[in-house]
């Protein structure tokens, strides 16, 4: 035998695949951090499943669900949110002083604070940390909006300077920001990760590799991250704050297969499902080894106008097609619960909402004002296209039935599916009459709908309606300078009906997120924010 | 120097398929796919002013050609580029998911040659029709059906329900990890490289110089082990050889199903995020150990063959 040199090459080949399974495993001991590292069995351990990795856990670049519920918990701000309301509370600022017109703020830190590394965290940490952020270098994806706000914040953001000008540290413990305008909900906007505090010598020291194990102050440690496989979390034993953790470890599972992550579920290995699919919503729910709760999400779904382009120039138009929506008929029946019917912009999970200012479904008022925008029985009204982007089983869904819903009162519609890309591209260039926006603030408050969106500042931004309105302009300005919490959210709803009775954009439906968790876990709160409140989940022993 | 010639122009040829793959790429991912990296990197919240500033850094927004060439000129360097949605380093980010690849690879591949060649080998001995009918049903069962299915029913039968094996994920490199994801991902090939070496052991074992081995007192199966075999199982080592380039790029669904930490995954990923270096980089690393474990394979039977040098053998 073996003398053959066709044989010789077969068993070449063997001896390869051979090779193959421990050369991998060299390679990733050598590359990698050991892994499996697993939980002692005295310890408490929750673990959840998400669909994709996070891209970053650097927080001045992370910007989709699994990476800022993980940063949330790994860094700690100068305020962080209430798990159940929303609302901004201090957490490493003890208290805060704002000025009469809401464009000074002075922070007073607590004292104690200290990063995982055993730093402790001063106000200079933050100043290093919202500067890096908006150094066009970073390519930071939230921090125009978060910190844009701040005096010298554009001037950094383009090159122009180095520093950022409206930021000051009296005292170790005292941090002063000046804003470039007044905006009262802005210590309410810093519970984000991306206004989080980042030690400058161990971002200097880790280099590219700071974002893979992130040195960061809140009430858990990034022990291992083994990309698209899982994150593991361990209690932060130097964590000061008010948010201290009921488990020791928190294992995020990466599982992008829906199927699999509920056979995980039900197998015991994971404990909650952060993003449950849609398609498996029903069978969930009657399933009784699992828990299955629906929690109302900070997302609003429009049905946005470019207010410029003929026909949408016509407020009652906009009017009657908002009326001829039956947003409760898409809610219950054709998202089967996955949302639920809009009554203005706000999603009630937001803080501060007030809601009612939407008047709902109502066809023959519906008619009545398609006549009297000069269409009476949609007669003359030209095919409309509504395009919307592919991403997202819902919106398909909503778009359809708002255009079974617009046939029936002798409006055709026409349906363009767009791919995500090409779709914010057109959008934000123009180029569509009629569209979709899915909305979610950065941060939990009113202002961080109707500014953006509907602020005539922010027309060729945020504002693709094109839609300007002073007298909106006006009291958003005005509630953006008002400290009271109350006063600035009564303002915001004037505001909010006002831009209601001009409709450049129709509130369709809030958004529901579905998630299971398994009988084990005792404690589970889903925040307003849509993150898991890994500080305040809990298992059985 | 025949085999330094012979060896240079296969290594010649090499470096074309990689050139024209890296073009295609390149040109059919700036035509076809809409939007851009400046898009993913910023959000949909950025401002126009905003994305027009990365698209200059970044250089989008230069001409298709200027870009092609400088991607060009950074890969004669050996440098992939930086992912956009990675913030990383192209060639660092695949390999830290090509161990885990590799090692799924690995084991599909064995299964493929030990199941796949031993039950050829069995079936080329028993001539029993039972055993006939129960091969072609579950070759045509394993053949037909997709793997995303078969992944599917083998978690559903082996992890959920009987749990035996655990359901997904890499489990710190635990081998029963493995078991599962490369089953669905060799019983095609498998059932191939059973049909391939039963049809070629039978083949041999019809020839002349057999009939002289068994008439010299060896039974059938000695025959096979001592002499058939040798000649038979040659085009199921190119098969083989073929297959584990196949095997490393083609694990794109099995890893999402089984949450594998691998490039098929993360390239999917790349894709979905339009992140052209991190697709461009992967396709090329995954076509690159395609090219050369075949070219290995073909400058090995050339240097054991010396026919193959006179261009006997069309595979290239």
């Amino acid at each position: 035998m073996g003398r053959n040199p066709l044989q010789k090459t077969w068993v070449a080949v063997l001896i390869g695949a051979l090779v193959l399974l421990p050369a991998s495993l060299i390679l990733t001991m050598s590359g990698c951090g050991q892994s499996g590292s697993s939980a002692t069995s005295s310890s408490k351990a929750f673990a959840y499943s998400e669909l994709a990795d996070p891209s970053t856990l650097d927080p001045a670049l992370v910007n989709e669900g699994a990476g800022v519920n993980i940063d949330r918990y790994v860094f700690e701000g100068l305020v962080s949110y209430d798990p159940h309301t929303g609302e901004a509370k201090p957490a490493v600022a003890s208290s805060w002083d704002v000025n009469s017109d809401a464009t000074e703020f002075t922070f007073h830190l607590n004292k104690g604070f200290k990063f995982s590394d055993g730093q402790e965290v001063t106000a200079a940490d933050f100043i290093y940390a919202w500067t890096r952020a908006l150094e066009p270098a970073t390519a930071s994806p939230t921090a125009p909006e978060v910190l844009g706000q701040i005096k010298g914040a554009e001037d950094l953001a383009q090159g122009k300077a180095k520093t950022l000008a409206g930021v000051s540290a009296p005292d170790k413990y005292t941090l002063k920001v000046t804003l470039v305008s007044p905006m009262s909900e802005f210590p309410a906007m810093l519970g984000h990760p991306v206004a989080s505090p980042v030690p400058q010598k161990e971002v200097e020291r880790a280099g590219s590799r700071f974002p893979e194990a992130p040195v960061g102050d809140g009430p858990f440690v990034v022990k291992e991250w083994q990309h698209n496989d899982h994150v593991l979390l361990e209690k932060n034993p130097q964590y000061a704050g008010t948010r201290k953790p009921k488990v020791d470890k928190v294992t995020v599972k990466i599982i992008p297969s829906a199927t699999t992550a509920v056979a995980e579920l039900k197998a015991g290995n994971i404990d909650a499902i952060k993003d449950v699919d849609p398609g498996q919503a029903v069978s969930l729910k009657n399933d009784s080894k699992v828990k299955y709760i629906q929690v109302n999400a900070g997302t609003v779904e429009l049905i946005g106008f470019d207010v410029k382009k003929s026909p949408f120039d016509n407020a009652k138009l906009r009017q009657a097609i908002s009326l001829l929506i039956d947003r409760k008929t898409i809610a219950d029946k054709v998202i089967q619960g996955q949302s639920y019917p809009a009554d203005g912009f706000i999603p009630t999970s937001v803080f501060g909402y007030q809601g009612g200012v939407l008047t709902g479904f109502d066809a023959s008022k519906g008619a009545a004002m398609l006549a009297s925008a000069g269409y009476r029985g949609g007669k003359r009204v030209p095919p409309l296209t509504l395009s919307y982007p592919s991403q997202g089983a819902n919106t398909a869904l909503i778009v359809q039935a708002v255009q079974s819903e617009l046939k029936s009162a002798g409006i055709q519609v026409n349906l363009q599916q767009m791919d995500m890309n090409s779709f914010m591209e057109a959008m934000q260039s123009g180029k569509l009459g009629m569209f979709v926006v899915s909305w979610q603030s950065d941060y939990p408050g009113i202002g961080g709908f109707l500014q953006p969106l509907f602020d005539s500042a922010d027309i060729g931004g945020n504002d693709v309606f094109n839609y300007s309105n002073p007298d909106v302009d006006k009291l958003i300005q005005k509630a953006m300078a008002t400290t009271n919490a109350a006063q600035r959210n009564k303002i915001f709803t004037d505001a909010e009906k006002q831009i209601v009775s001009d409709m450049p954009a129709i509130p369709v439906v809030f958004g529901k997120d579905a998630l299971v968790y398994a009988p084990r876990v005792t404690s589970f709160v889903y925040t307003p924010m849509g993150d898991i409140a890994l500080d305040q989940v809990n298992v059985s022993d | 120097m025949p085999t330094l010639r012979f060896f240079l122009s296969r290594f010649a040829q090499m470096l074309l398929v990689l050139l024209g793959m890296v073009t295609i790429l390149f040109v059919v991912i700036y035509l076809l796919v809409p939007g851009d990296a400046a898009q993913v990197m910023l959000g949909s919240k950025a401002t126009p002013q905003a994305l027009a500033n990365l698209r200059h850094d970044l250089g989008l927004d230069r001409p298709l050609w200027v870009q092609y060439g400088r991607y060009l000129w950074r890969l004669v360097h050996f440098d992939l580029g930086t992912s956009y949605s990675l913030r990383q380093d192209v060639a660092s980010a695949i390999m830290e998911y090509l161990p885990a690849t590799a090692y799924l690879a690995g084991a599909a591949l064995m299964i493929e040659a030990v199941f796949g060649i031993g039950w050829g080998m069995v079936m080329s001995l028993k001539r029993s029709r039972r055993l006939e009918a129960l091969s072609a049903v579950s070759g045509a069962f394993l053949l037909a059906i997709p793997v995303f299915f078969l992944a599917l029913l083998l978690q559903y039968i082996f992890a959920s329900r009987l749990g035996v094996l655990p359901i997904s994920g890499l489990g710190g490199w635990n081998p029963l990890n493995l078991i599962l994801p490369a089953t669905a991902l060799a019983a095609a090939q498998a059932v191939i490289i059973t049909v391939v070496t039963r049809t070629s052991l039978r083949e041999e074992m019809a020839k002349p110089y057999i009939l002289a081995a068994r008439a010299r007192g060896l039974t059938r199966s000695q025959a096979m082990w001592r002499h058939a075999a040798r000649n038979a199982l040659g085009p199921v080592a190119t098969l083989l050889a073929i297959d584990l380039g196949s095997l490393l790029g083609g694990a794109m669904i099995t890893e999402i199903i089984f949450s594998w930490p691998g490039v098929g995954r993360m390239t999917y990923f790349a894709i979905r995020e339009r992140d052209v270096p991190l697709v461009i980089g992967a396709v090329l690393v995954l076509v690159t150990i395609f090219v050369v474990v075949n070219s290995l394979v073909d400058i090995f039977y050339g240097i054991m063959d010396p026919r193959q040098k006179a261009g006997e053998r069309a595979v290239g």
